[in-house]
């Protein structure tokens, strides 16, 4: 059964170049592009991870973070934050909002998938 | 309590001990030098003690009226 | 009665005496446990009546007996100075307790340039003046004992007593002598005050007050029938009827002046009047009450004065007893023994409070003033402990005083009246008012003006009283009063210079007081004061002025370490003493001071005050100068301290005045910070963004490169699309980090301009062609208002071809695809040209009016969905471009109306600033 991810961003081709990184790993992938939307994907299905961004309009990353870590349901949901703010702070705010790890962009995309699969405890193949 | 009101303070004082030293001395003195009874004490030695207890009386009025102690002087 | 009177008076006595000890030790242990029993206002009033002594007791009797209400004054005097107590005797309690003063002697001295001369001429003119007023007491207490023995014994049968007097004298003169050792020199302290004492003088007070009062009662109501009667049969006695005016009063009224006077300046300048208002004082708001108090105590004693002199007359006709007895006779006379001898009691407390307080005011200023200076001119570097040798010498003082006062009895004794010898004493004390008054209200009394004063002064009194008692006692020739000294007639001394219309006291008052207090003011005025008499001199006269106690600081300008001024003090005050002092007042002045160290100026002048405690201020100068290694300031280097003491103080005014506008500008400053911590966070948020809107193309970028990289096998048409989308974000990081330079250099100032003569109208035109194909895309519609004829300014092309391009970029992005519709048009002002444009899009919100020229901010449509693709630094750059020309740029707009951007510019450069704050003011040039 194929992993399911949710990838989170306003920024369209961002969001293009995570989708087509994710599907070539053989992930089913949907795309919010802010952060209700993200929610309400969650509603929907919770994906196995989520690749979230942090600025965002509606919602930035942090609350949708927050919102997911209260709902016990959710509790098996893989978070990775994406943040184009490279500074300690948001990595510290992030990991204290409930992500389990933390990317800054720009990132390196082979990096960003290892990271991925070790999220989602599938070995190298 | 400000320098005005010490001052007036002072003031009555002076006042009131050069008021005393008229009221006590001669020529006033004299319209009371009457070997004369009123009430039957000598009108002189009436006139001497009430000045001198009204002088103690506005004394103590002035003094004990208006200013906290540790007030400049 | 078959009691042996003639040992039970004096027993009782004695023990009366060792009950008075045992009030003063009580205090003085209440006083150590520092539970002060004399600390009130009450108790103050009480030992302020030691001025009531045997004078009174007895004396105001005797007097009123043979002159009527001539005994008055004496209290009139005290009430009419109590009422100024306040303003005067509250700056000499303030002056002393600075200056830490102990004696009238010291006062003086201390006033005039801590002179050792003049402390020592008021300490001689003190004991001269005062030996009388001890003798009167001595008197007073044998006469009284002799008196109460012998009619105890014999009652009025065998007429006068005829008593072994001169041996009852001397033994109440050693009696009191040892009294009062025991009370004024107890301590080894020799500078404290004498709690122990003033409890038992307020004691006394309490005793003689009750004890004249219950004789008044008795023979007001027990010998006679109430003072109506008593009043009746004295008018009845065509004798004694003459006692109720002035015909008796010897002297009339110019006497009856002069005696009120000298009373007035008796309560505060007699030695022992000091020593309990000014040394012995506690707290001065005292006053306060005592001001009130302590005259109707005196008028409460003097109440039935008459009465007892009255009834006297009346029981004893034709002096067949002394009046002056007259408390003691009546008594027995009613046959009431306990009652006489309760009298007794209080004539002997009235004796015995005046003869210890003025023992000890006495030897302390002889001690201080007369003996220890001399003493230190033989022994000045002596290093061991003084304070033992102090006392020993003060208790061999006061033993002299009381056997001088016997002496000076013996010389005189019978031959007076008690109230004849106390005036004696009163118009000595009075020599002392002028320098007194004088120095604490006027700077410029000199110390040659008051020793010229006091010496003349004293001199007077002399010849015209004490001398003159002399001859009258035959001691001296009675010539002496009849022809003058020598023959010299002018010289006689109850008519000096022939003045004879006073009588002897009103006579010596006036020409004493008229030359004391001529020559101070003469001498002062034509004289040159040193450097320590002005100090001191301001330091009196200006005591209740902040700052006026520092100037006791400048007066050593040496240097001397602290270990030896330690030494010094201890040798007077006592090691333990000294120690414990100069510890508190390091602590106190949290001074950090090493043994050998130089000592501050500040300390120096501590031990000045802490000497001068103990033997006099004069003495203490002396014994500092000893001492301090170097000079004295002198007056320049005083003038020069004054001078800049006083610019502190003009300049600290000055800053008064300015802290108001100090604490405007406060208050800006808070404003102003507030405004740079909000432009901190500002730059924080920037950078932050700046950040964050060049990383999200990079990243793009750089994710599409390595998708490329890493999947060779791509279909073509992804691959385009990839690499499209590569270039369109380079692109986009181009154009921002342009943009962020720009507005970089715009900010910065270091924006090169090109300032042109510009046809608005053709800049325009083109702006429009440039952006054409962006209405088309979204197709938009363009209403093209500008007019065809050009309108010249002059600005920066391209800069300003930038602003329009943006105000069209924007409208387009935010009119309704579709239906969209901008409008663009140029308004020509006389001044200046405005450019709108104007779309039909969401509309901006009132708050946001000002916030979109912000940097970075971005205005997001209503839902938000649509991300207009700026970067949100467009329209900050269009404001410093207009700023720049001196123009303004804003927004018109609300919800739902579109929004309308307008821009004008100044036609005229030169005077821009002018013209750009008020557009529609017509240009002058």
């Amino acid at each position: 059964m194929p992993r399911d991810i949710l990838i989170v961003d306003d920024a369209p081709n961002i969001v293009l170049s995570l989708e087509f990184l994710m599907k070539k790993e053989g992930f089913t992938v949907r795309v919010a592009v802010d952060g209700d939307e993200a929610l309400k994907a969650m509603e929907e299905r919770a994906p196995d991870l989520i690749l979230l961004d942090v600025m965002m309009p509606k919602r930035n990353g942090y609350e949708v973070c927050q919102t997911i870590r209260a709902r016990e349901e959710w509790k098996n949901t893989r978070i990775i934050m994406l943040t184009a703010k490279g500074r300690d702070v948001e990595r510290e705010k992030g990991l204290a909002m409930g992500a389990d790890d933390y990317v800054t962009k720009p990132f390196a995309t082979r990096d960003l998938v290892v990271k991925v699969r070790e999220m989602l405890d599938i070995a190298e193949s | 309590m400000n320098h005005q009101s010490a001052d007036r303070k002072k003031q009555r004082l002076l006042a009131l001990c050069i008021a005393g030293f008229i009221a006590l001395n001669y020529p006033l003195l004299s319209l009371f030098d009457q070997a004369e009874l009123t009430l039957g004490i000598p009108v002189l030695f009436l006139y001497l003690f009430l000045v001198w207890a009204v002088i103690i009386s506005l004394i103590a009025l002035v003094m004990e009226t208006g200013q906290e102690p540790g007030e400049e002087r | 009665m078959t009691l042996p009177w003639e040992w039970v008076v004096p027993l009782i006595s004695v023990a009366y005496l060792g009950l008075l000890f045992a009030v003063a030790y009580f205090a003085d242990m209440r006083a150590d446990q520092g539970r002060s029993l004399i600390s009130n206002p009450y108790v103050y009033t009480l030992s302020i009546a030691v001025y009531c002594t045997s004078w009174t007791f007895y004396g105001s009797v005797g007097r009123a007996a043979v002159s009527g209400i001539g005994f008055l004054p004496i209290y009139l005097g005290p009430t009419l100075m109590a009422a100024i107590w306040w303003p005067i005797l509250g700056k000499i309690i303030r002056i002393s307790k600075d200056n830490r003063i102990t004696s009238i002697a010291d006062f003086i001295a201390s006033r005039y340039g801590k002179s050792r001369g003049i402390a020592a001429m008021v300490t001689l003119i003190a004991v001269v003046g005062i030996m009388p007023y001890i003798t009167l007491q001595l008197k007073a207490v044998a006469t009284s004992l002799d008196v109460l023995v012998h009619h105890l014994e014999y009652g009025f049968s065998s007429g006068h007593p005829a008593a072994p007097w001169g041996d009852t004298a001397l033994y109440v003169a050693l009696i009191l002598a040892l009294f009062s050792v025991l009370f004024g020199t107890r301590h080894l302290d020799a500078t404290e005050r004498h709690e122990g004492m003033v409890a038992a003088i307020a004691f006394e007070s309490i005793i003689k007050l009750l004890a004249f009062l219950a004789v008044g009662l008795f023979v007001t109501f027990g010998l006679f029938d109430g003072p109506g009667e008593l009043f009746q049969k004295t008018m009845a006695d065509p004798k004694l009827k003459s006692l109720m005016g002035f015909g008796t009063l010897s002297g009339g009224y110019s006497s009856w002046f002069s005696l009120t006077f000298l009373a007035m300046m008796a309560i505060l300048f007699l030695p022992r009047q000091f020593q309990v208002l000014v040394v012995e004082n506690v707290n001065e708001n005292h006053i306060r009450k005592a001001a009130w108090l302590f005259p109707l105590y005196l008028l409460i004693i003097n109440l039935f004065v008459l009465p007892i002199a009255f009834a006297g007359n009346l029981i004893f006709p034709g002096a067949s007893a002394d009046p002056d007895t007259f408390v003691l006779t009546l008594p027995i006379f009613g046959d009431q023994q306990w009652l006489a001898l309760f009298a007794y009691l209080g004539g002997l407390s009235a004796a015995t409070s005046m003869v210890i307080v003025a023992a000890i005011a006495l030897s302390t200023m002889v001690c201080n003033d007369l003996i220890i200076p001399a003493f230190l001119r033989f022994h000045l570097q002596v290093q061991e402990d003084l304070s033992g040798i102090i006392l020993t010498i003060r208790r061999g003082v006061i033993l002299a005083l009381l056997l001088l006062g016997y002496i000076y009895f013996r010389l005189i004794g019978e031959s007076h009246t008690l109230v004849t010898i106390g005036l004696v004493s009163f118009a000595a004390a009075a020599q002392f008012a002028p320098p007194i008054l004088l120095g604490i209200f006027w700077k410029g009394a000199s110390r040659r003006g008051a020793i010229a004063g006091l010496l003349a002064g004293f001199l007077i009194w002399a010849h015209t009283l004490l001398l003159a008692s002399f001859a009258i006692s035959g001691w001296i020739p009675e010539s002496f009063l009849t022809e003058g000294p020598w023959g010299i007639t002018w010289l006689r001394p109850y008519a000096l210079f022939g003045l004879s219309v006073f009588d002897p006291i009103t006579h010596s008052i006036f020409w004493s007081m008229l030359i004391n207090i001529g020559l101070l003011i003469t001498v002062s005025l034509f004289d040159r004061q040193t450097a320590v008499e002005r100090i001191q001199a301001l330091n009196f006269v200006n005591v209740f002025e902040q700052g006026a106690r520092g100037g006791e600081a400048y007066l050593w300008s040496g240097s001397v370490s602290v270990v030896d001024l330690k030494r010094l003090v201890a040798r007077f005050v006592g090691p333990t003493r000294a120690m414990r002092d100069f510890d508190h007042f390091i602590t106190q002045h949290r001074l950090i001071l090493p043994e050998n160290g130089i000592a501050p100026s500040s300390l120096v002048a501590f031990a000045e005050q802490r000497l001068a405690g103990a033997i006099g201020s004069a003495s203490a100068r002396i014994m500092i100068h000893s001492i301090v290694k170097g000079e004295e300031l002198d007056l320049e280097g005083v003038m020069r301290i004054l001078d800049q003491t006083s610019q502190v103080i003009e300049y600290s005014q000055r800053l008064e005045q300015k802290s108001a506008e100090l604490e405007a500008a406060t208050r800006q400053l808070k404003q102003a910070n507030t405004r740079l911590q909000e432009l901190d966070r500002l730059k924080d948020e920037f950078i932050s963004t700046i950040s964050h809107e060049l990383r999200t193309p990079l990243t793009s970028i750089r994710a599409f490169s390595e998708i490329l990289r890493d999947n060779e096998d791509l279909p073509t048409e992804e691959r385009q699309n990839f690499l499209g989308i590569v270039i369109k974000e380079t692109e986009r990081l181009t154009r921002l980090v342009n943009q962020v330079l720009d507005l970089a250099k715009l900010e910065s100032g270091l924006m090169e301009w090109h300032p042109t003569e510009v046809d608005l109208a053709e800049v325009t035109q083109e702006a429009i062609d440039v952006t054409s194909r962006l209405f088309e895309n979204r197709s938009v519609t363009l209403e093209n208002f500008v007019p065809s004829h050009p309108i010249i300014l002059t600005a920066d092309r391209d800069r300003i071809q930038r602003v329009i391009i943006n105000f069209l970029s924007n409208a387009v992005k935010f009119s309704p695809e579709g239906s969209g519709r901008v409008e663009i048009r140029l308004r020509e002002e006389p001044a200046f040209i405005g450019l709108e444009v104007k779309d039909n899009g969401p509309g901006i919100q009132e708050g946001e009016h000002k916030r979109i020229f912000d940097k970075f901010h971005q205005v997001r449509d209503e839902s938000g969905e649509n991300k207009p693709g700026g970067s949100g630094l467009g329209l900050a750059i269009c404001q410093r471009i207009v700023d720049h020309h001196n123009g303004r740029i804003w927004v018109e707009s609300g919800p739902n109306l579109g929004a309308t951007f307008i821009f004008v510019l100044p036609l005229f450069q030169p005077e821009k600033k002018e013209i750009a704050k008020k557009e529609a003011s017509p240009s002058n040039r």
